[in-house]
């Protein structure tokens, strides 16, 4: 059960579903068409487009500080559901040919963040690499299209350290400054690549 | 050994546009040219190949011209040659970039210019070639840094600048995108026979607030005329319904007045409109998406009621056509 849920939702990302809400366009009925000799509807004002997106992949990357002052790699895995609006509609007919048909994203976006740096490699104080796991974290992001920063708050199971963190990211490309207190906790910075894939639920406003 | 020195002003035109005479932006031009004005629509390549080719040419050329155009202000202006890498240019390539981002992504911006320089895809996507103008650039820097005090012929310099300047601003119509699929109200061919001609209606209008109705009366070819008033107008759905509000009455168009263009010809001989004003949107969310048009017209004098069944539908532009 739980393999085809999995599946399922493999399937479902980098797709858009459109959702039929709101579907009428903007008129004044009161105002006869502008062209009143053509057969047919008049097309209406485009009223925009509301969208709820579940962006979620992996991010892998390296850094420094906290208890890794050598430095670390760190592989997370991470969630996004947003909420976000386009001014304009879009149009399947039209042509992207660097973007998959199937992704949508928002020019705008609030969202909320759940992360895990599941694999953390750093040295165990003997030279030797030690992979362990690292903090979960929730955050508050806030997007436009590609971009986006995010603020909120990561805590380590492991040692117990908590304490706030903020990313941003541009396409591919992302950077993380995180606190944390107590444990092995500390400053540390972080960056890499990350590889997410939305999918996206579409209506008109 | 007696050394040659061509002094050359900075504000010869081969000073500081004689970059566009250089092959890098020559088969830029060459290709956007070519897939402007060939490519585009022929069917020989992907619709979605040929948008964005004319925009990874059309990038790398207009930086390299921006830059020039800018170097030759600076000179006119100061006497003195910009660099090719230089603060100046940066700026001109970041303001083309600016520019380009406000064309593919602020409607407002992208009407504006359309209206006046010609259609352009308001296309979050085609931001994905704004590097080809940090290729511009590092293009110029190694210009920069290779360029010899010889300057190409003043003819080839403004031949080569007079190309440029006329494939970056003779942008062609892309072919034209259907909009997407949006909800309206629909009534299949509805017709009624009358003695002097045919009365038509359909939906013109239909949004979120309501719908509008066009009544057409075209006359048979002996009948005088084929005068039409609408006396009510409703839209009756289930639960109720709507008045609607005779914007025109069927009016005279001119059909067969005397006109050389061809386009101001109407098939009709009268045209009225109706407004019905109501939560449209409402009744599309709840699925209330069927009605019967109810007219009650006096066409050459003689009363008639019509009731034409209409939906609400998703609808794929363009239906209908001219008739």
């Amino acid at each position: 059960m739980s393999r085809a849920a999995l599946l399922l939702l493999l399937a479902a990302v980098g797709c858009h579903y459109h959702r039929d809400t709101n579907a009428p366009g903007v008129i004044d009925p009161a105002t006869p068409p502008r062209d009143p000799t053509h057969y047919g509807l008049e097309y209406p004002g485009d009223p925009g487009e509301r969208m709820v997106t579940v962006t979620s992949g992996v991010l892998g990357g390296g850094g420094f500080g906290g208890v890794d002052d050598g430095g670390f790699g760190d592989f997370a895995a991470e969630a996004t559901v947003s909420w976000g609006e386009n001014a304009t509609t879009h149009n399947d007919a039209e042509s992207r040919l660097f973007m998959p048909r199937g992704v949508l994203l928002p020019s705008r976006s609030w969202g909320v963040t759940l992360g895990w740096s599941a694999l953390r490699l750093g040295e165990d104080g003997t030279g030797d690499v030690e992979a362990r796991r690292g903090p979960v974290y929730v955050e508050a992001q806030r997007a436009w299209l590609f971009a986006g920063v995010g603020a909120g708050w990561a805590l380590d199971p492991r040692t117990g350290a908590t304490g706030p963190q903020v990313q941003g990211f541009y396409t591919f490309y992302f950077a993380r400054l995180r606190y944390l207190a107590g444990g092995d906790g500390g400053w540390e910075f972080s960056g890499g690549m990350q590889l997410k894939f939305p999918t996206t639920w579409v209506w008109r406003r | 050994m007696a050394r040659v020195v061509t002094v050359v002003r900075a504000s010869a035109l081969s000073t500081w546009a004689g970059d566009l005479t250089r092959p890098a932006p020559l088969i830029a031009a060459a290709t956007l040219a070519i897939n402007d004005h060939a490519l585009k629509g022929a069917g020989l390549l992907p619709a979605a190949v040929t948008g964005k080719l004319s925009d990874v040419a059309g990038l790398f050329l207009a930086g390299i011209v921006g830059v020039c155009l800018v170097r030759g202000a600076a000179a006119a202006g100061t006497g003195r040659r910009a660099r090719r890498d230089g603060p100046l240019a940066i700026v001109t390539l970041v303001a083309i970039a600016l520019a380009f981002s406000a064309l593919k992504l602020w409607p407002a911006f992208n009407r504006a210019l359309t209206a006046t320089w010609g259609a352009n895809a308001l296309d979050a996507s085609d931001l994905w070639c704004l590097p080809m103008l940090a290729l511009a650039g590092v293009w110029l820097r190694d210009r920069e840094a290779a360029a010899g005090p010889a300057n190409p012929p003043r003819f080839a310099t403004a031949l080569a600048l007079t190309g440029a300047l006329l494939l970056c601003a003779a942008t062609p119509a892309p072919p034209p995108v259907p909009p997407p699929p949006v909800a309206g109200w629909y009534a299949a061919d509805a017709a009624l026979p009358v003695a002097c001609g045919v009365v038509q209606a359909w939906f013109s209008k239909s949004g979120k607030t309501g719908a509008g109705v066009t009544i057409a009366v075209t006359r048979t070819g002996d009948a005088p005329a084929c005068v039409a008033t609408i006396t009510a107008a409703r839209l009756r759905f289930a639960d109720g319904s709507v008045d609607g509000r005779v914007v025109e009455q069927p009016a005279p168009v001119g059909r067969r007045a005397a006109t050389t263009d061809p386009r101001d010809r109407s098939p009709y001989d009268a045209l009225g409109y109706v407004g019905f004003t109501f939560d449209n949107e409402a009744r599309w969310n709840r699925g209330d998406r069927t009605a019967v048009l109810e007219l009650e017209l006096i066409v050459a004098g003689e009363p008639r009621t019509w009731a034409v069944p209409a939906k609400h539908t998703m609808l794929t532009f363009p239906i209908g056509g001219d008739r």
